[in-house]
């Protein structure tokens, strides 16, 4: 097909009516999860995963990217209105948005994070587009060996770059690793690990692998805390009484909204600290296993070092707001780059879409544009005007999701749970995978409460097959010799880039150490 | 020097690694010894034995580095959390067969919320109608975009 008549193929498809509806309703259901403190993008795709695969593929695909994006600006809206981050993503942003709020620049700090987070978000997109396909032509160059050193330093990467301790990040990644080896055999077709069980002769399916560790174990730990706080509130009412009012903290002094309007001098002014954290967000988002959370800081950092209002930051700057805001947002479409290119998921979320994707019929991998490209180019467009339909619903809704942000916990949970439970069940009509879900959703849970980082874990149950696969092919080509999967200067390039992370990790580790001890 | 008690010495983070290394220990058995068709060359048993022997060491590893966490593996509100969670859901989903999907969602949705909520402000109006809303939501879901194939049941 000729470029021309695909663009207008993928243009038509893209601006059908139910793809346009399916995106809108996407980004609304991200910013209002996103702006929900304990509620997050992740979840939200997660469980809406099993059921957009009654959809068609641009549908699904923009229905996903929209709630994605929506979720990255929603969680800075909680955060500048009440200082509680809605995502981990947007933890950056409270240190100058809150303050910002405070000093009586509500409206300015949450339009500045607003068009920030569109700007780093649209610099990520373009980044994808242009660089999936040039990346994806290299990847069809590489063999198995090269493949399997690829996934070794993906891996790497993953269990290490996740927050948290990096020895657990790798813990966490050979049990997805063990989780994923369940079932039939990717070379030889045999079953293993199956206990006599029949029905998990197919392995662990996907969808309730990914709902129960993300979404039920998340679930499990928003229903401690609603327990906690209302035994601690049946205490107080027992005692002398609820206070079950509002605190006066977040309220704002001396608020005038004629000094809080927002202008494009605005904008312009926090420029250089959006494009630092797009920058930023981009190249971070597209390693594997570095996410929006470490994105937000790393952009806020670098913004307060390069500006020349540096020691602004922290009592209300709106760079502040910007830098970091850019930054979590430019991960959206830079994580998808190694998914695009070598079926590799980057993060977590990545990894959610990819099993979207596959859910479509369509294999994450070098070929993948070029087999699917009417859906793909189709995907790349609604990439695009996703942005600006979160700039817009964003505008026009930004009191309604402040308010939204408000409903509690509690009465959240039980319709989550349905939803996680009913969907698992309606992807295949399996009660198994119910099973399976709440299994892990156990799993998760102890996981998640010893701070175990569950990203790893996930990315390794995805990329265990194809890791196995890519060792067993190479070394059926090199006749058993185990040396030949070191000889190849790539493969050997991705050994030492692995080898070099993780004494850079060691060595950081070392370092926290030391810090605590000294303290 | 004072002796620390084995409650004291062991970590969760520890305990993980010991689960770690029995269930590698396990694993490799299995691998060896167990039914497994092994083929020839490095077949069926070579990337899982890799795997086990990897969640040893990491199990040895967790042994040397993790020395002062001493909260346990599960306390008894993570208990009192997975069962009230996870039992009902499993419990919602058993109904959700037998006696229908708006019943027992209603039922469920609004037996949940009267848990979660605190006694001062529990009253009937504050759980029927989330109840209520979030028993549309999921038919609306499950009946109008999803279809949800369910064996005929009691009720509706």
């Amino acid at each position: 097909m000729e470029f021309v008549e695909l663009l207008q193929t993928a243009m038509a498809e893209a601006f059908t009516l139910g793809v346009l509806l399916f995106s809108i309703l996407g980004v609304f259901v991200g910013i209002t999860v996103g702006a929900i403190p304990g509620l997050s993008g992740d979840l939200a795709i997660a469980i809406i995963l099993p059921i957009v695969f009654t959809l068609s593929p641009t549908r699904a695909l923009g229905m996903l990217i929209g709630i994605y994006k929506g979720s990255m600006f929603g969680g800075s809206i909680s955060a500048i209105s009440f200082g509680v981050p809605g995502t981990a993503a947007a933890a950056a942003t409270v240190e100058d948005g809150y303050k910002a709020k405070k000093r009586g620049q509500p409206r300015r700090a949450l339009f500045t994070a607003l068009y920030s987070s569109v700007t780093g978000d649209i610099v990520s997109s373009l980044t994808l587009i242009f660089l999936a396909l040039p990346m994806a032509k290299i990847a069809i160059m590489l063999g198995p060996r090269e493949f399997f050193a690829l996934y070794v330093f993906s891996l790497m990467l993953i269990a290490l770059l996740t927050q948290g301790n990096p020895l657990k990040g790798i813990g966490a990644a050979v049990i997805g690793l063990l989780l994923g080896a369940i079932g039939m055999d990717p070379m030889a077709g045999s079953t293993r690990l199956t206990f006599g069980i029949p029905v998990l002769r197919g392995g662990l399916q996907l969808v309730p692998v990914l709902v129960g560790i993300f979404a039920i174990s998340e679930l499990g730990m928003q229903f401690k805390n609603v327990l906690m706080k209302k035994n601690e509130e049946d205490e107080a009412s027992r005692g002398k009484g609820a206070d079950l009012g509002f605190s006066s903290e977040g309220i704002m002094e001396h608020y005038d909204p004629a000094k809080d309007k927002m202008s494009l001098r605005i904008y312009l002014s926090t420029l250089k600290a959006t494009l630092i954290g797009s920058l930023t967000g981009t190249f971070i988002g597209a390693l594997p296993g570095a996410g929006s959370s470490l994105a937000g800081f790393m952009s806020y950092g670098l913004g307060k070092r390069l500006s020349k209002k540096s020691s602004e930051f922290g009592k209300g700057s709106l760079e502040g707001v910007a830098a970091p805001e850019a930054g979590n947002s430019a991960t959206c479409g830079a994580s998808l780059v190694p998914l695009f290119a070598f079926g590799i998921p980057g993060s977590a979320t990545a990894a959610l879409i990819g099993a979207a994707l596959m859910m479509q019929g369509i294999t994450p991998g070098p070929r993948m544009i070029a087999e699917n490209a009417p859906v793909m180019y189709a995907f790349f467009i609604v990439l695009v005007y996703a942005s600006f339909m979160n700039l817009g619903l964003s505008h026009l809704l930004l009191p309604l999701y402040a308010k939204l942000s408000m409903i509690k916990t509690k009465f959240l949970v039980p319709v989550v749970f349905m939803l996680a439970l009913l969907g698992t069940y309606s992807a295949r009509n399996s009660v198994f995978d119910v099973w399976v879900l709440l299994t892990m959703g156990v799993l998760g849970y102890i996981l998640r409460k010893h701070k175990f980082p569950l990203g790893p874990l996930v990315l390794a149950f995805i990329l265990g097959p194809g890791t196995e696969r890519s060792l067993r092919q190479a070394l059926v080509i090199g006749r058993g010799d185990v040396s030949y999967l070191f000889a190849s200067p790539i493969a050997l390039g991705f050994y030492g880039a692995a080898i070099a992370f993780i004494v850079a990790a060691m060595l950081a580790v070392k370092k926290q150490q030391e810090k605590k001890e000294s303290l | 020097m004072k002796k620390r008690s084995i409650k004291e010495y062991y970590s969760a983070e520890r305990a993980f690694g010991i689960i770690f290394i029995l269930l590698g220990i396990a694993g490799l058995y299995d691998t060896m010894y167990g039914d497994w068709s092994s083929g020839p060359g490095y077949g069926t048993t070579f990337f899982p034995q890799l795997t086990f022997i990897l969640l040893i060491i990491i199990g040895i590893v967790f042994q040397f580095y993790f020395r002062e966490n001493k909260t346990r593996i599960i306390d008894w509100m993570d208990l009192k959390t997975i069962v009230m969670l996870i039992c009902t859901g499993a419990v919602y989903f058993q109904l959700v067969r037998r006696i229908g999907l708006i019943t027992s969602s209603f039922l469920y949705c609004s037996a949940l919320i009267a848990m979660l909520t605190s006694s001062p402000a529990r009253n009937m109006k504050k759980i029927v109608l989330p109840g209520l809303i979030g028993t549309i939501i999921i038919w609306l879901l499950f009946t109008k975009l999803v279809v949800l194939i369910l064996p005929r049941a009691l009720l509706f």
